[in-house]
């Protein structure tokens, strides 16, 4: 039997198209690798739930901020789900309206302070030596800084309002981001898309912003859960050293100052509660950042 | 040879495209508080015709690779100088849109974060509106009904396509030609580089060096990381698209036998310096270099016999002598590093007619036949 | 005529599970004899590699493998082989060359202590000796200066030195058989051609029989006797090299060699073949090659056809339905 006649002609010009296919397109296959996390999915429900519940707390409680019952220090019961303090404030109501400014200044933060830190991370990853070297130096200056002392210092001097606090919590919570940036940036440098980029006459910037930042987000997104977590942190350890959020505002950090006292003993529920939500929400965002690295690293799927 | 018409200028240099003399590059790091240079080129001369498909070979440190991202403006050289046609190279916009290149490695050559009409769109800022809309022209006319508009995407998507400019649409209707160019269906562009096998996402390498219309294009081992079915189909391409465009190559490899294959003239490196160059056929038929005779002879080759019945039996065949176990000559000894090259001709350390008269630098002479020799005593 | 070294039958190597399997090694069987060399060729993905490890035991326990592996008449389930089995094997019967001599050795262990280490652990030699024994070998496999590299880390040396310094270390045990898994594809040429020649050196000292994995076609026709060509997971041609090389019967091996420009062929048309190797998600009863294969017909795809003999000489098996008569030629049977 004799062969199809095209392919053994020499002669014969090529195929219009390769006969190769490719695969349909898979979709959300991020989202299905973050899914497969099962720590991560329910952290992130655990987490909408706590901000739908901090925002809209009338859904949960019909006390108002501040509002004092006749009931003082009584313990968790059916009316008050975690108690009243000694002014007769519902803690479950506290815990909420506190969960607002917490939230805010810490979600605030990571923002800021990634966006800075992406920036600083890759810029001092793709330029060479000398901007390399300083960003570097100026990063290690401030994480020798001790966080305590500076906070305390500069929220002393420029106020405790939120503005205040988001800007200076950002100062020191941007070098982790910066340093895993740098690194990422590194390694990129070498690819050889960046080469063909530099080949193709683009601009530094359009190198950094358009190919260099894109392939970092994953690193970008898991340190801004942990920068996220670890403003959260800061911002219960300032209130409770007692320079942070100062009343009639009131914040987990704070609430844990106001009941210092409470920690053990009779009335440790007080303590408990802003302490144990803290906890809580920190542990959902590290649960979050371990699910982000698994959604952009697509070897996470192989069993 | 040529006659001189104009001072300087005479036939032969109109039809250079590239023209390089006396290139150096090395590389300085610091090791341990130590400096060391790499001496990546040692002395280049070199002169490309328009149209030629020139092939650089050579083994692991001799330069190629840096020759080639100088060519390409990714590197600055250190000492001597680089004319494209005929005039000095300074990497302005205009220069980047006639020189182009193809990368080794098809999986890091595109940005997995860019879809693949994003990543071919990539050299278009350097050509101007109106050059963009000639070419588009030239496509409407055969096909009017392909524009980027009209491959099927998500509701999403179609509704981004709002804000999207003439100009970001014009390029990417021109990007998903391209792909036509290499063999590939335009309705992929809006596919990720990661769906696609190394070999198309190779063809989506060339089609974006084609995207300003270069006449100059370089390839640095364009092949090496794929497989032998794979190779042919890629080389074809290669050599229908250099037929049909006029292009000029540069093809970068360590495979002769792909070389062979494809280009008109062959340039063969040894530690930063060129050995041999000559038109394809006389080097592999006649290897004057001896460095060139040990390179050919290196390579494997297989014997040819008619039909099955011809064959040998392995029963009957002879024992053979322990001399040539193996049907390939063995040079001796190691390529030595380029950081320490060493003195006058750097083959000198393995060459079998090595002599005294070799720690002179052999120069790159003209012989009879019209190819480049550099060598005391060429064959 | 010459003894059976080794013998592997019915190899199969299964991934993963339940829906997302891969069947990367289908039915695999072949013999070696002694002081033969059997090249095992294919492109990425067919299988060879796997071949090579399952017989070293060096595959991962999640994977499945089944098969018996027979070597100087011993027998060995290959399903039900323990670490303490493999380590009673490795290294005295047989041992491997890998690839990428950079990933296989110790960055941070002089070369001439990782080949001590080979021999101190099985022969229960004191150190000393082990090392004095390992600089015999560096100098076996002619490493220039053995002593001083010895008292090297393997990222001082060049890759030509790495490789020596792997096949050294293969051979410390004196292994019944080796197998060489690409050990030169990541070698420039001129060192290449000495490594080959190094290995085939030593197989005929040391009376070893040998296996070479290999893409490389050129390597195989130097090197090797006789050939198994592998496609998507199963063997479909075995012959010797002469053979092969030059007259091959299925169609495969001819796409393969009319695809890879040779260096004596005259400047023709490189003939690409059409297509992409089937996905190894299932376990196929046809052939695998019908798909891409020009001489196709519906009997390519009712059943797997057998490896059978074809030619008068030779121990040449095809397992084809259209065997081709001639080289490159549109006549099968």
């Amino acid at each position: 039997m004799s062969a199809k006649d095209e392919s053994l002609d020499p002669k014969a010009s090529l195929s219009k198209y390769i006969e190769e296919t490719i695969p349909p397109p898979v979709k959300y296959r991020a989202l299905k690798r973050f899914y497969a996390n099962k720590a991560a999915t329910i952290s992130v429900v655990f987490l909408v739930a706590v901000i739908i519940a901090c925002y809209f707390p009338q859904l949960i409680t019909d006390f108002a901020q501040n509002e004092q019952t006749p009931f003082k220090r009584v313990r968790p019961n059916a009316t008050n789900w975690l108690g009243t303090d000694l002014l007769g404030r519902d803690i479950l109501t506290e815990i909420l309206y506190a969960g607002q400014i917490t939230l805010r200044i810490a979600i605030a933060v990571g923002l800021i302070s990634t966006f800075i830190g992406s920036v600083v991370g890759a810029v001092a990853g793709y330029y060479h030596k000398v901007i390399d070297s300083f960003l570097m130096r100026l990063t290690d200056l401030f994480l020798v800084v001790p966080q305590l002392v500076i906070l305390a210092i500069l929220l002393r001097k420029f106020g405790d309002e939120y503005l205040a606090m988001v800007i200076i919590i950002s100062l020191i919570s941007w070098m982790y981001t910066a340093r895993l940036v740098r690194s990422q940036v590194l390694s990129l440098k070498s690819r050889e898309f960046i080469d063909a980029a530099k080949m193709n006459g683009r601009s530094s910037m359009y190198i950094i912003f358009r190919h260099l930042i894109p392939n970092s987000w994953s690193v970008i997104a898991v340190s801004s859960a942990f920068t996220i977590a670890g403003a959260i942190l800061l911002e219960s350890t300032v209130s409770f050293l007692g320079f942070g959020v100062q009343a009639p505002l009131t914040s987990w950090g704070r609430m844990l100052f106001d009941f210092k006292g409470f920690a053990v003993g009779k009335y440790f529920y007080l303590f408990l509660a802003p302490a144990l939500a803290t906890f809580l929400t920190v542990l959902a965002f590290n649960f979050i950042s371990d699910g982000l690295r698994d959604a952009f690293d697509p070897r996470s799927e192989q069993s | 040879m040529s006659e001189v018409n104009i001072e300087g200028v005479n036939s032969e240099t109109l039809n250079t495209i590239l023209q390089i003399n006396d290139l150096h590059k090395t590389f300085v790091t610091r090791s341990r508080g130590r400096k060391i240079s790499t001496f990546a080129l040692r002395g280049i001369s070199l002169s490309i015709k328009h149209g030629e498909a020139v092939g650089i070979v050579g083994e692991s440190g001799c330069g190629k690779s840096t020759l080639a991202r100088l060519i390409a403006g990714l590197e600055s050289s250190t000492r001597g100088s680089m004319l494209f046609n005929n005039s000095p190279m300074k990497f302005s916009k205009a220069l980047r849109k006639k020189i182009s290149m193809v990368f080794q490695d098809p999986y890091a050559s595109l940005n997995p974060r860019m879809s693949t009409a994003s990543c071919i769109r990539e050299p278009m800022h350097l050509l101007s509106d109106e050059e963009l809309q000639k070419r588009l022209q030239k496509i409407y006319e055969e096909h009017p009904e392909e524009k980027w508009e009209t491959i099927p995407r998500g509701l999403i998507k179609k509704f981004f396509l709002k804000f999207e400019s003439k100009r970001a649409l014009a390029e990417k209707t021109y990007a998903s030609n391209l792909l036509e160019l290499v063999q590939l269906r335009p309705e992929w562009s809006v596919r990720y580089p990661h769906e696609f096998s190394g070999g198309q996402r190779q063809r989506i390498g060339i089609a974006r060096s084609l995207a300003t219309s270069p006449e100059l294009l370089i390839l640095d081992e364009p092949v090496s990381a794929l497989d032998v079915s794979v190779q042919a189909g890629i080389i074809s391409l290669l050599g229908k698209l250099r037929d049909e465009n006029n292009l000029t190559m540069l093809f970068i490899s360590h495979d002769l036998r792909i070389v062979k294959h494809l280009c008109d003239r062959v340039v063969v490196m040894y530690l930063g310096q060129v050995m041999e160059d000559a038109p394809s056929e006389l080097l592999f038929s006649n290897p004057r270099h001896p460095y060139t005779r040990a390179l050919i002879a290196s390579i494997p080759k297989a014997k040819l016999y008619d039909d099955i019945d011809s064959v040998p039996n392995l029963d009957n065949a002879e024992e053979s002598d322990d001399d040539s176990l193996i049907p390939i000559t063995v040079l001796k000894g190691e390529i030595p590093s380029p950081t320490n090259p060493p003195q006058g001709c750097p083959f000198r350390t393995r060459c079998e007619k090595a002599t005294d008269a070799c720690l002179q630098q052999p120069p790159l002479a003209e012989m009879t036949d019209g190819r480049l020799v550099a060598c005391h005593f060429p064959y | 005529m010459s003894e059976t070294v080794l013998k592997l039958e019915n190899l199969f190597v299964t991934y993963g599970k339940k829906k997302r399997k891969t069947y990367a090694v289908q039915d695999v069987s072949l013999e070696l004899s002694k002081g033969e060399t059997l090249g095992i060729v294919g492109e990425s993905g067919c299988g060879k590699t796997t071949v090579a490890m399952a017989m070293m035991g060096l595959l991962d326990a999640r994977t499945s493998v089944e098969g018996k592996l027979t070597i100087l008449d011993k027998e060995y389930d290959l399903s039900k082989m323990s670490h303490k089995d493999w380590r009673k094997i490795r290294g005295e019967k047989i041992a491997m060359v890998f690839q990428d001599s950079l990933a296989a050795l110790n960055p941070l262990k002089r070369i001439g202590e990782q080949i001590a280490e080979a021999i101190y652990v099985k022969d229960k030699m004191k150190k000393s000796e082990a090392r004095e024994r390992a600089i015999e070998l560096l100098r076996l496999v002619e490493m220039p200066d053995a002593d001083r590299r010895a008292r090297q880390y393997p990222h001082e040396c060049s890759g030509g030195m790495r490789q020596r310094a792997m096949i050294a270390m293969a051979l410390a045990n004196e292994p019944d058989v080796l197998i060489c898994d690409e050990p030169t594809t990541a070698l420039d040429v001129t060192v290449q051609a000495q490594i080959l020649d190094l290995i085939k050196k030593l197989q005929v000292k040391m009376g070893m029989a040998m296996i070479l994995v290999t893409h490389d076609l050129g390597v195989v026709s130097a090197v090797t006797d006789r050939v198994d060509v592998m496609y998507a997971s199963k063997i479909v041609e075995s012959g010797t090299t002469e053979h092969l090389m030059t007259c091959p019967s299925h169609p495969y091996t001819s796409d393969l060699l009319s695809a890879m420009p040779d260096i004596n062929a005259p400047r023709g048309e490189l003939h690409a073949i059409p297509g992409v190797p089937p996905t190894l998600n299932r376990q196929f009863e046809w052939c695998p090659y019908g798909q891409r294969c020009k001489f196709h017909t519906n009997e390519c795809d009712e059943d797997m056809p057998d490896l059978v003999q074809i030619g008068e000489n030779g121990i040449a098996l095809c397992a084809c339905v259209h065997p081709l008569l001639k080289i490159g030629s549109a006549e099968a049977r």
